[in-house]
């Protein structure tokens, strides 16, 4: 390849860097350099810092919340579409599909009124949708929301006990 | 002196055709190369976040870039586009366009490649992020792996055309 050549190819990469950076800066869907790509720290997400301060705690082990499942004293959310959730969901867990969040309000609240520790989860580290959730349920002023970061794939990897619905 | 008389150089003169033909090919290739890989930037470029967790999903990249490739890959691929289609700006030239839109799906075959060969399933996200493929990810793949080797393949055509055609310029200068 000609010398003109490879700087011009130099010169593309350069070019596209600098623009990369600049319209990142200013862009409203800007992410950081730096993301959080280690499954083993939780979701993964390229923004770690998007919902802020009403971020909720994740939940990383899954013998714990099987613990808290078998003593039966949280509200367990899938947050996963209705046709997952028939294919197989934790025990107990009742399914509000995040794309369904406004429709489904009035059945939400009714469950929400027995005040017991929340955990949201949805499919596994790479599915942002139990965060969202919880963020809602955060803005909207519930307490003690965690985020189950394993998520289904995670429950069922461990051979734990899995639900399905009849029919 | 029958030998001297031109034949007569028209419309219709073969030479002329033919230069038209390679015109119009040349055109054909720069404008589907560079148009393909403009419009494979956009939905990236709008939406960094989801280009990135596309990346993280096909599990061969470090974290700690995941986010710097995610927002400068798809700079890399309207600007090659750009010089591609646009016969280039100085050292932006279409050549430099086309030897990184070739080296780029270089890249892409053999990742995909890699990810076909140990199995790891992975949605591409090259056009957009919304709804994954109805027939499946290894399929979707396969396309993709069959779509960027075709391209390729016009890639390195399109080059070899271009290194003639200044190998024809450097001798008339000469």
């Amino acid at each position: 390849m000609p010398y003109s050549h490879i700087k011009g190819v130099v010169l593309i990469l350069v070019l596209s860097f600098a623009l990369a950076l600049g319209v990142n800066a200013l862009s409203s869907e800007g992410i950081p350099l730096k993301g959080q790509w280690d499954p083993k720290a939780g979701v993964v997400m390229a923004d770690p810092g998007k919902f802020g301060e009403a971020r909720a705690p994740e939940l990383n082990n899954p013998l714990r919340l099987r613990r808290m499942v078998a003593s039966g004293k949280l509200l367990l959310i899938d947050a996963r579409p209705e046709m997952s959730y028939a294919q197989g969901h934790l025990p107990g867990a009742l399914s509000f599909p995040l794309h369904g969040f406004n429709e489904n309000l009035t059945s939400l609240g009714q469950a929400l009124a027995r005040e017991l520790p929340v955990v949201v989860y949805c499919s596994g580290v790479a599915c942002q949708d139990s965060h969202t959730f919880a963020r809602k349920l955060v803005v909207m002023g519930v307490k003690n929301v965690m985020v189950y970061s394993g998520g289904f794939d995670e429950w069922s990897e461990m051979g734990f006990q899995v639900e399905k619905d009849e029919g | 002196m029958k030998a001297d008389i031109e034949k007569p150089r028209g419309l219709f003169d073969r030479q002329q055709m033919n230069t038209g033909r390679d015109f119009l090919l040349d055109w054909l290739l720069r404008l589907v190369l560079g148009g393909t890989f403009i419009y494979a930037s956009l939905h990236k470029m709008a939406f960094p976040a989801d280009f990135a967790r596309i990346l993280y999903g096909y599990g061969i990249f470090p974290g700690s870039l995941i986010n710097l490739l995610a927002l400068w890959v798809p700079f890399i691929e309207i600007l090659s586009g750009i010089c591609l289609i646009s016969g280039g700006f100085g050292m932006l030239s279409k050549e430099a366009g086309l030897a990184v839109i070739n080296l780029m799906l270089l890249s892409f075959v053999l990742i995909i490649g890699f990810n076909l060969f140990r199995g790891h399933e992975f949605d591409c996200g090259c056009f957009s992020f919304d709804a994954g493929p109805a027939d499946g990810l290894k399929q979707a793949a396969v396309r993709l792996m069959i779509r960027d080797v075709l391209l390729l393949g016009a890639g390195f055509f399109l080059w070899r055309r271009f290194r003639q055609k200044s190998g024809h310029a450097d001798q008339s200068e000469a």
